[in-house]
């Protein structure tokens, strides 16, 4: 048998049929124990009766003009409208993939310059791929504040290091 | 519904007359001001259409429609000015005399709900406003609006048995102020 306070819980839900048979069950046999829960039960009932009106009652709008905020209503949809676009389909960028596409034809088309324009030592000296010439190598430190990437024409050291002798060279001279 | 997703405007101005009154009386009873009521109840509708896409015809409209109310009233309420508002004095008897005329005039309510004077609206709506919103909200969704347990769970998005014991207290609560009041 159930508890008087584990029935008063649900009274307001089996009124209002919205429990399951076999709990429905429980609880008319507890009322049927329990003078105090079948009082609770019958006050519950007539309030529920008597809210349902008066709730209906206290909000109800039934004079109101609605026109007004139709219209209102229909001058935000068409302020928010979008427009309709020219170009049926929708843009490239407008997801991630395309994005993703974009992006990665603008980085192949910054190789294809960088390659065009500096031939491939301009990418693959930086990245170690390639050594660098063999002046750079043996006097490095007239080239360490200067980026590998940058081209050698255009050093303010070039000439000087052109025309200064290998080290094996100058072996052989001096020899 | 349908119809609205497939762009029928007219079909939305239809879902618009005949839910836009429940909508800003639930919404009233929420943020106070029926004029505030009306904005959240235009905003409410803006985005039924602009996300009907989304809408799945696996629950009722009025499920889905009371979802988006639900969630723009207890925003609306959380939002800390709004006990900076100033209710509308005479908004609160416009309600009532708009509830007593359609009492006295509609043909479909019984006489015996024309017994249901001013004071007792009045002293119902004094009762909801103090109530914890998820039990005002959960009790006008079963009431009111006539949406099952397990709708008003979806709407609150919130378990039955949640429900079921909001709507218990709220009920109870209403039900003992009344009894009080009579005193």
């Amino acid at each position: 048998m159930l508890g008087c306070q584990n029935v008063r819980q649900d009274l307001t839900a089996w009124i209002e049929g919205e429990l399951p048979e076999q709990r429905c069950d429980h609880i008319r046999e507890h009322l049927a124990a329990c003078a105090g829960c079948s009082a609770e039960a019958a006050s519950l009932r007539m309030a529920i009766a008597w809210q349902q009106r008066a709730l209906r009652a206290a909000m109800s709008l039934d004079g109101m003009a609605t026109v007004a905020l139709g219209a209102q209503l229909q001058r935000a949809l068409a302020a928010t409208a979008k427009p309709t676009p020219l170009w049926p389909w929708r843009p490239a960028w407008s997801s991630i993939w395309g994005r993703l596409a974009l992006t990665g034809a603008a980085l192949s088309f910054a190789v294809v310059v960088l390659l065009l324009a500096g031939g491939p030592g301009m990418v693959l000296m930086p990245l170690g791929l390639e050594s660098p010439p063999a002046a750079v190598v043996q006097h490095t430190e007239l080239f360490k504040d200067y980026p590998l990437i940058e081209r050698l024409d255009v050093l303010e050291h070039f000439e000087t290091v052109e025309s200064m002798p290998l080290d094996d060279e100058s072996a052989a001279q001096q020899g | 519904m349908l119809a609205v997703q497939r762009g029928d405007r007219s079909a939305f101005e239809q879902l618009f007359e005949k839910h836009v009154r429940g909508v800003v009386g639930f919404a009233a009873q929420f943020v106070g001001a029926r004029a505030r009521a009306e904005e959240l109840a235009q905003d409410v509708f803006l985005q039924v259409y602009r996300t009907r896409a989304r809408y799945v015809p696996r629950a009722r409209f009025t499920t889905w429609l009371y979802r988006m109310v639900t969630n723009a009233c207890l925003s609306e309420i959380r939002r800390a000015d709004h006990r900076t508002r100033s209710r509308v004095l005479d908004d609160a008897a416009n309600r009532s005399v708009d509830a007593l005329g359609s009492l006295a005039n509609g043909a479909t309510r019984s006489s015996e709900d024309a017994l249901l004077s001013q004071e007792s609206l009045d002293r119902v709506r004094a009762v909801l406003d103090n109530l914890p919103p998820p039990q005002r909200a959960a009790l006008l969704l079963a009431r009111v609006e006539g949406l099952s347990y397990e709708e008003v769970a979806e709407a609150l998005s919130c378990s039955v048995s949640a429900v079921k014991s909001l709507i218990h207290r709220a009920t109870v609560t209403l039900r003992d102020c009344m009894q009080e009041e009579q005193k």
